[in-house]
């Protein structure tokens, strides 16, 4: 009997397990041969057509050739594509109540697309995990008919799904003279509400109120409170709130093509990268359109390698848990 | 007496608070008001309204058009619909089954599920970008080059560019939602497991008559929210095909409502184009309609009939 049941046991984990290793060698494969794709020069890739392979470098009729593929090894793709990366922004010109709002087209290179990346993902998200612990922080500890009234239309809010309303929000930002601008990526970031304020809520309705009583009987200020006590409190799950938007923004193309696309993020150069041969878009081949990618993913896997145990924790337990 | 009370109630400190308050809370709450109640409100305000250029700026009137070009498009869009249900469909049978079992076996701490982890939550790591650009050269050019084939598979028939897709989209689509369910099932009683495990219940029991049934709540905030976006997934499409649609095309492409919506929106102005704001806004009410009109009922359904832990 006992022998039955651990054969069933094993069969039932051997085929979760066979599946996550097919699973897992599929992704570090991709991932893998991307990376070594990018350390290839253009014709060993295209030109002999040397997709699995390692770099080729000795079969070379010349000594340049060669050299070619030893720079390319060297990550002369990845110092290519940080000098040489330029990317032509598209004019832009739209209505808007105080009339035509013309913006012409301009050069921009990869420091460009990487500052608005940081204004977009770090600036951006920044306030957003900021202003989502405020307001939990408010709607948690102050008691007014407010908060459950916020507390309550958030959590109405999310249970509705209200899709399609982008075309007016366009409409409205370009009305305010907001659209395509760096003030509008900071408004939109700078917001709260689903998933994350309820985190938010349920830690500091779970925080007890001795520390900031015992400040308030010292005389400490409400402003002071927020400052020196509860933002410290709170640092690790802003943090890691921080950390997880950041991944997500880094990686967002879109939301800057539709709001901001005269300010283009990096991600946003490299969809372009990838789609527009030569023309507006300045890459020379495959290879170094892979280096591109692997630029744009370097900073997401930097955070997760450096902070791998508090992402992957902080989503252990609870969702997130502080 | 009311005049105690409210200063009874409106003490120095409480003043403080409620002013420290009110200073916190004023431009979240503005922007939050803005582009949550203004911009709906708008939406459906447009959705009535047809724009037209005058001499000072453009001007609006009401109109029932828009309402009609929607439902229109919305009735006679037989395979944008089938194919947004065939890819939430993907999404709530495999990717979501999938999760739950992968979840399962890293909840239960089974072998190298702390690997697994890591690789199921790396296409969360990398842009959709990344992964679609390395997928569709292997698709094409790679796939090409091996088989002798004279078309890619993003180049050939309408269905097999589709379930090249799916096939993407569920191949990355482990991430967040495994956490999740991680999460929820490590937060599942220890004794319950142990007691069943007295029983001899075999892990595949196990997952099935507890697992299933005490993650089932987060597993309908998952199926919820997949329907909720059956109209606006894009199936990574803008990614793959650039913005480029079936008007005029030589290759048919397959085409989800989200995708349609999106490249229509990046299109769109007030008037003089094809598609405008306002079109679009009706048919985004259009979409909040049927959805909201379909899933707050199905989910009450879904927790009347669906598995109890009891």
């Amino acid at each position: 009997m006992s022998t039955t049941k651990k054969s069933k046991i094993s069969i039932f984990k051997i085929i979760i397990a066979t599946v996550l290793i097919l699973y897992a060698l599929s992704i570090a494969f991709v991932i893998g041969w991307g990376f070594l794709t990018s350390l290839k020069c253009t014709m060993d890739f295209s030109d002999k057509r040397n997709y699995f392979g390692l770099p080729n470098l000795t079969d070379w009729p010349t000594l340049t050739t060669k050299e070619v593929a030893k720079d390319a090894l060297l990550f002369g793709n990845y110092a290519y594509i940080w000098k040489n990366f330029t990317y032509t922004v598209e004019a832009n010109s739209y209505y808007s109540k105080s009339g035509v709002i013309e913006v012409g087209a301009y050069d921009t290179n990869i420091i460009s697309l990487l500052f608005n990346s940081f204004i977009f993902a770090g600036v951006g998200c920044f306030l957003q995990a900021l202003c989502q612990m405020t307001m939990g922080y408010m709607c948690a500890k102050y008691k007014f008919k407010m908060s459950s009234i916020i507390y309550t239309t958030i959590v109405v809010m999310m249970s509705l799904p209200i899709v399609g309303s982008q075309p007016a929000e366009i409409a409205l930002l370009k009305d305010l003279g907001l659209y395509n601008s760096y003030l509008c990526m900071i408004i939109h970031k700078f917001c709260f509400g689903g998933i994350h304020f309820l985190l938010f809520y349920a830690f500091f309705s779970n925080m007890s109120n001795g520390y900031t009583e015992a400040a308030e009987i010292d005389g400490a200020s409400q402003l002071r409170i927020y400052l020196h006590i509860i933002i410290p409190l709170s640092m690790k799950m802003v943090g890691t709130i921080f950390l997880l938007l950041f991944i997500n923004a880094w990686n967002d193309y879109q939301t800057p093509l539709v709001y901001y696309p005269s300010f283009p993020t990096f991600a946003y150069g490299v969809f372009r990268m990838s789609t527009v041969t030569g023309g507006t878009v300045n890459t020379q081949g495959t290879p170094q359109r892979f280096a591109g990618c692997m630029i744009l993913a370097l900073p997401a896997l930097v955070i997760f390698v450096c902070f791998k145990n508090i992402l992957m924790g902080s989503l252990t337990t609870g969702g997130l848990k502080e | 007496m009311s005049n105690s009370v409210l200063k009874r109630r409106m003490s120095p400190r409480t003043k403080k608070r409620l002013a420290f308050y009110i200073g916190m809370v004023s431009l979240p709450l503005i922007q939050y008001i803005f582009f949550v109640f203004v911009v709906n409100f708008n939406s459906i305000a447009m959705a009535f309204q047809e724009y037209e250029l005058g001499d000072n700026g453009y001007v609006t009137k009401l109109t029932f058009d828009n309402f009609a070009w929607a439902v229109d498009l919305f009735f006679n869009s037989g395979y944008m619909i089938r194919t947004s249900f065939i890819a939430a469909g993907c999404n709530i049978f495999i990717v979501l089954g999938l999760a739950m079992f992968f979840s399962y076996y890293c909840a239960k701490k089974y072998w190298m599920s702390g690997l697994f982890r890591v690789v199921l939550y790396a296409p969360t790591l990398f842009s959709a970008v990344v992964f679609s650009i390395l997928y569709k050269f292997l698709a094409n050019d790679v796939y090409m080059e091996y088989t002798g084939a004279t078309l890619g598979l993003f180049d050939q028939d309408i269905n097999t560019q589709l379930v090249v897709l799916l096939f993407f989209n569920v191949w990355i689509a482990f991430g967040s939602n495994v956490m999740i369910f991680v999460s929820t099932m490590s937060s599942i009683d220890v004794s319950m497991v142990e007691s069943a495990q007295l029983d001899g219940v075999t892990p595949f029991q196990e997952f099935i008559y507890i697992y299933v049934p005490t993650t089932y709540s987060t597993l309908l905030t998952f199926i919820i929210g997949q329907l909720a976006v059956v109209f606006t997934n894009q199936l990574c499409m803008f990614t793959f095909y650039q913005g480029i649609g079936n008007e005029g095309g030589v290759m048919l492409r397959p085409e989800t409502f989200g995708y349609y919506f999106f490249r229509k929106m990046l299109l769109a102005d007030y008037c003089g184009v094809e598609v405008t704001y306002s079109k679009l806004a009706a048919l985004g009410v259009l979409f909040s309609v049927v959805l909201t009109s379909t899933i707050l009922p199905l989910r009450k359904l879904l927790i009347k009939y669906g598995p109890k832990t009891e």
